[in-house]
């Protein structure tokens, strides 16, 4: 009788502990409204103390082939905190930002990274965890990101990231906390009054967009101040060309070329080709902006000697609803050196063979053609790849 | 245990006996009385640790949260400088279970390691490796898992012990070889594995993880993974066309409302019985499951249904859970019902328990857990009653 009666009582005192853990107390907190802080995620059960975001990247790649998707395990100490402490004051750093976290890099078949991606998930928000991914490019511009809430407001965020990326990009990047309200989770006057006429001025959304700003600002800092030497060397990629294995038809390529293929080996990331292309269009007139820029891919050959550079592109064109692939080589000063289609058998092909006839001839009256002499879209041709070569050896030589 | 943990128990008046459980539990020699009473001032502890972690300021609960997180950062800081892929974590346990007309309460401590790594293949990367070894001893529990052979026992148990291709991941297929966890219902979402929240899956299916291939990933916006694997469960061995073929499709886990089906085919080798089994009844199976989960703000509704046959005998099982998460994810209460019945020829054997729980988290590496179990129907003599379960968990 006593056993039952204690068991009773111990039943019911847990039952109403639980309610009040349930109901009441989590009425008190809704009462304190949202954190004043940025929390990270409960790192208690396995796996969970490295998260892996590595499906989640391919969302922030959609315009980009890639082989196969890299990560570089990164370790945030005393020291690494007390720097990024200083990017985002006044704002409050959790203390477990420390400690493990992973970037990820898509990379090329032959390991070339092509951008990098920093997830995390910010807690203490009203819908529970949120998650975002950042791409930067190797000099940590902001490229892209993807919100994932339960919040409503994030997929009208989500609608809207061009223009808000674009809005971060008018701001030199370590100002971007000012956007920040240095005690709740909410935008700063500032940050409303030039985030409200893109994405809107409720405060959901204000909220919302606080924490998708303050995981750039964050992702920014720690990967500027703790992956930086790994990053300049992925920035500087250089490997020897007898790397290059794998691609025999091109090592082939450039012997029947006379171009020794001794040296170092360097795969152009593609953020670099595509703002190169961009702006090449943005200076021809409207009627020839729609012909094929982009190459595939953009290949730096740097002789061990250094007197002797050459740049390799393949470019992809559609001539008569087929698919070709076109192999320019060049000089460092862009000079067009030599013209073939990927493949070789170009006899069976007489559009293709018609188009570098027509290049070879631009070529040998010009070995630079201008934009004034545009006339012809085989001059056009000549033109981008002369200038995507120019503008990316000025964009390295900046780095 | 941590300095400033126990400082803030026993500030509050809370013996500090309670928190070294079962030494001094067995040693006193205590009667069921005392069990009680030993589980009240755990739950007491429990409560009142909450509220001097709640009551504390910032500062002060930073650096509680410091001083629990710095075994484990050092242990990442040493590890990153050898093998900056690598993950290890040690993971400590005890755990009191306290059951009506029990005497003394029972006992599950552990002490495990948590390995996990990534191996690459010419710097490109190739598969994860993960490897969960778990010393596990039980003393006196009210039913002893069959794992173990007498009720104080120690036995190594392999938790997830797998490489995992997921090189392509990305293109939405990797593949696990290995003793992973078998892909069924609400389980398949959430790793349950250590805690006092369960779902159905172990009782159920009668295998939670299992030796064996699988298939995985995310295609067109659904999660997928097809699974063949031995029966075996904890151990690797041969009975005769042994096996489990088990998948489950689903929409992805974090939108409002998500959903998954699943199906299960198994002949069970029949000496790994689950947690709450005494023996294997019918080691063949057949299973086809449902489950959703809904999901607002802070609470979330989750069900599981399934149906199927054990040997000869049509079984169904069933659960619904509703739970309150704070947005720290810090804090986690939650209430389950969990239904389950055989048909025999005659009549239908049917259980029915509650279970009423609740999790802290004091900074992210230390957990605090209870659990009260009501039976409210048991099948055949079996007399309904209650339980209940404490557990404390340290990884660093």
């Amino acid at each position: 009788m006593r056993k039952n009666s204690t068991m009773r009582r111990l039943y019911f005192l847990t039952t109403a502990s639980c309610v009040f853990f349930a109901f009441i107390a989590p009425m008190g907190l809704e009462a304190k409204d949202e954190s004043d802080e940025y929390r990270r995620e409960v790192r208690i059960e396995p796996f969970c103390s490295l998260p892996n975001f590595t499906s989640e990247v391919p969302r922030l790649f959609e315009d980009t082939e890639f082989y196969q998707i890299s990560s570089m395990p990164f370790f945030v100490n005393e020291e690494h905190r007390n720097k990024i402490r200083k990017d985002l004051e006044p704002l409050v750093l959790p203390y477990d930002s420390l400690g493990r976290h992973q970037m990820y890099f898509p990379v090329t078949k032959w390991n070339v990274p092509l951008g990098m991606v920093l997830v995390r998930n910010i807690l203490e928000y009203k819908y529970g965890a949120v998650t975002v991914g950042w791409r930067f490019d190797f000099d940590y511009n902001f490229i892209d990101f993807f919100v994932d809430s339960r919040d409503p407001n994030a997929k009208v965020i989500s609608n809207k990231k061009n223009e808000l990326i674009a809005a971060m990009s008018n701001i030199d990047p370590d100002k971007l906390i000012s956007w920040l309200d240095d005690r709740e989770i909410k935008l700063s006057e500032e940050g409303a009054s030039i985030l409200g006429p893109v994405i809107g001025d409720s405060s959901g959304i204000s909220e919302l967009a606080a924490i998708v700003i303050y995981s750039a600002v964050l992702n920014r800092s720690s990967a500027r101040n703790v992956c930086e030497d790994g990053i300049s060397l992925i920035r500087k990629f250089k490997r020897p060309f007898q790397e290059l294995k794998r691609d025999s038809e091109l090592a082939h390529w450039l012997q029947a070329k006379s171009v020794q293929t001794v040296g170092l080996f360097e795969e152009i990331p593609r953020s670099i080709i595509r703002e190169a292309c961009r702006s090449i269009k943005a200076t021809l007139a409207p009627e020839m902006t729609e012909m094929t820029c982009r190459p595939q891919q953009v290949i730096h050959l740097d002789n061990k000697s250094g007197e002797k550079t050459h740049w390799i592109l393949d470019q992809k064109i559609e001539l008569d609803g087929d698919q070709q692939y076109i192999r320019w080589l060049l000089d460092d000063e862009s000079r067009v050196l030599s013209v073939d289609r990927l493949g070789g058998d170009l006899a069976s092909f007489p559009e293709v063979s018609d188009l570098i006839q027509s290049i070879l001839r631009v070529v040998n009256k010009s070995p630079i053609v201008q934009l004034h002499e545009c006339n012809s879209g085989s001059e056009v041709k000549v033109y981008q790849v002369q200038q995507i070569c120019l503008r990316i050896q000025n964009a390295l030589s900046v780095k | 245990m941590d300095g400033e943990f126990l400082k803030g128990c026993v500030s509050v008046g809370v013996p500090r006996s309670c928190l070294i459980t079962e030494f001094e539990a067995n040693s006193k020699g205590q009667n069921k009385t005392n069990s009680l009473l030993l589980l009240l001032a755990c739950f007491s502890v429990f409560l009142s640790c909450d509220s001097v972690v709640v009551a504390q300021s910032g500062a002060e609960n930073e650096s509680l949260e410091q001083r629990l997180l710095q075994p484990k950062l050092k242990l990442d800081a040493w590890l990153f400088q050898k093998r900056p892929t690598m993950n290890l974590a040690f993971d400590l346990n005890s755990r009191i279970v306290v059951r009506e007309g029990k005497d003394e309460p029972g006992f599950v401590n552990w002490f495990g390691i948590d390995f996990v790594d990534q191996i690459d293949w010419n710097g490109l990367p190739l598969a994860s490796v993960i490897m969960q070894a778990y010393a596990v001893q039980v003393v006196d529990l009210p039913k002893t898992p069959i794992i173990f052979d007498d009720p104080k026992d120690w036995e190594l148990q392999w938790r997830f012990v797998y490489l995992d291709f997921d090189g392509f991941a990305h293109k939405g297929y990797s593949l696990k070889v290995g003793h992973f966890q078998v892909p069924f219902g609400l389980e398949w979402n959430s790793d349950t594995t250590g805690t006092l929240r369960q779902y159905t899956n172990a009782k159920n299916l009668g295998v939670k993880a299992d030796w064996g291939v699988s298939v995985h990933g995310t295609r067109s916006g659904f999660d997928y993974e097809l699974s063949l694997t031995r029966g075996s469960g904890n151990e690797y061995r041969d009975v005769g066309d042994n096996h489990v073929i088990a998948a489950r499709v689903g929409s992805r886990f974090g939108d409002t409302l998500s959903w998954g089906l699943s199906y299960l085919d198994a002949n069970l080798t029949g000496q790994d019985a689950p947690i709450g089994m005494t023996s294997f009844p019918a080691p063949q199976r057949e299973r086809w499951g449902m489950d959703v989960a809904l999901t607002h703000t802070k609470t979330q509704w989750l069900a599981e249904y399934s149906r199927g046959t054990n040997g000869s005998q049509g079984v169904w099982t069933s659960l619904v859970e509703f739970n309150i998460e704070e947005p720290t994810d810090r804090n986690l209460t939650y209430i389950q019902l969990t239904g389950s019945g055989v048909h025999s020829e005659t009549d239908l054997n049917m259980t029915l328990q509650s279970n009423v729980g609740y999790k802290k988290y004091l900074g992210p590496n230390l957990s605090l857990e209870v659990q009260w179990t009501h039976d409210i129907e048991l099948p055949g003599a079996a007399k309904p009653g209650e339980t209940g379960v404490f557990q404390v968990r340290y990884r660093f």
